[in-house]
């Protein structure tokens, strides 16, 4: 549910805000809530990639599922 | 030897979990598309932080706080994880605030254990608690 902790390392998602040469310092919430919005991020993008499995009649994600979901939503843009 | 962001992987048996789990049961992942996933939060992760920075910076702040992630979530149209995000900030804070009581606690219970402790003493733990707070609540990203 909602209030679930975030269950991706907090360490590793702070090495990648480190990864950003204009960010000083971010606050343990900041990477927690970002922590916490990447969960949510990958359980959309699975979801919505999956429908394009279903309409292949497949019960295996696949890569190209990925790509179609991709290319169609326009949240998903800036993976483009 | 500086890693590229790209590189900056997320756990594999967690974005696992974490797709199985947002999927109908039986239904399976591909270690190609489990791959690109991982891969795409990554990434997300980087724009989000890019984004939450623009907020934080106009706000003229230096450090990155829950707030800007959550400005940047809207401006990114993910507008839909911003209440289930703001639920889960409740909780941690809640957290956050009960390790300190018992931290305090402790403290407290040690004191009136020793019944010789000096003011300045007790002076000086203070200070040191306050230090590593100070350290819990920013990570410093050193850039």
């Amino acid at each position: 549910g909602p209030t679930r902790l975030a269950r991706l390392p907090l360490a590793r998602v702070k090495a990648l805000v480190k990864a950003d040469p204009d960010v000083s310092l971010a606050s343990q919430e900041a990477i927690f809530v970002l922590a916490r919005a990447t969960e949510l991020f990958v359980e959309t993008i699975a979801k919505d990639a999956y429908v394009y499995a279903q309409q292949g009649k497949r019960k295996t994600l696949q890569r190209k599922d990925l790509d179609n979901a991709i290319e169609a939503i326009d949240e998903f843009a800036f993976l483009e | 030897m500086a890693e590229r962001p790209e590189d900056l992987n997320l756990p594999n048996a967690v974005i696992t979990r974490i797709i199985k789990e947002a999927l109908p049961d039986g239904v399976n992942i591909s270690k190609e598309a489990r791959s690109a996933i991982s891969r795409a939060a990554s990434v997300f992760v980087l724009y989000a932080t890019s984004c939450a920075n623009n907020f934080a910076m106009k706000g003229k702040r230096k450090t990155l706080n829950a707030g800007d992630v959550l400005s940047a979530m809207e401006e990114m149209e993910f507008q839909q994880f911003v209440a289930p995000l703001k639920e889960s900030l409740e909780v941690y804070r809640r957290e956050q605030k009960g390790k300190k009581e018992a931290r305090k606690d402790k403290d407290k219970k040690a004191d009136s254990e020793e019944q010789d402790k000096s003011q300045e003493e007790e002076n000086e733990d203070d200070d040191e608690r306050m230090e590593e707070e100070e350290q819990n609540d920013e990570e410093e990203v050193d850039n």
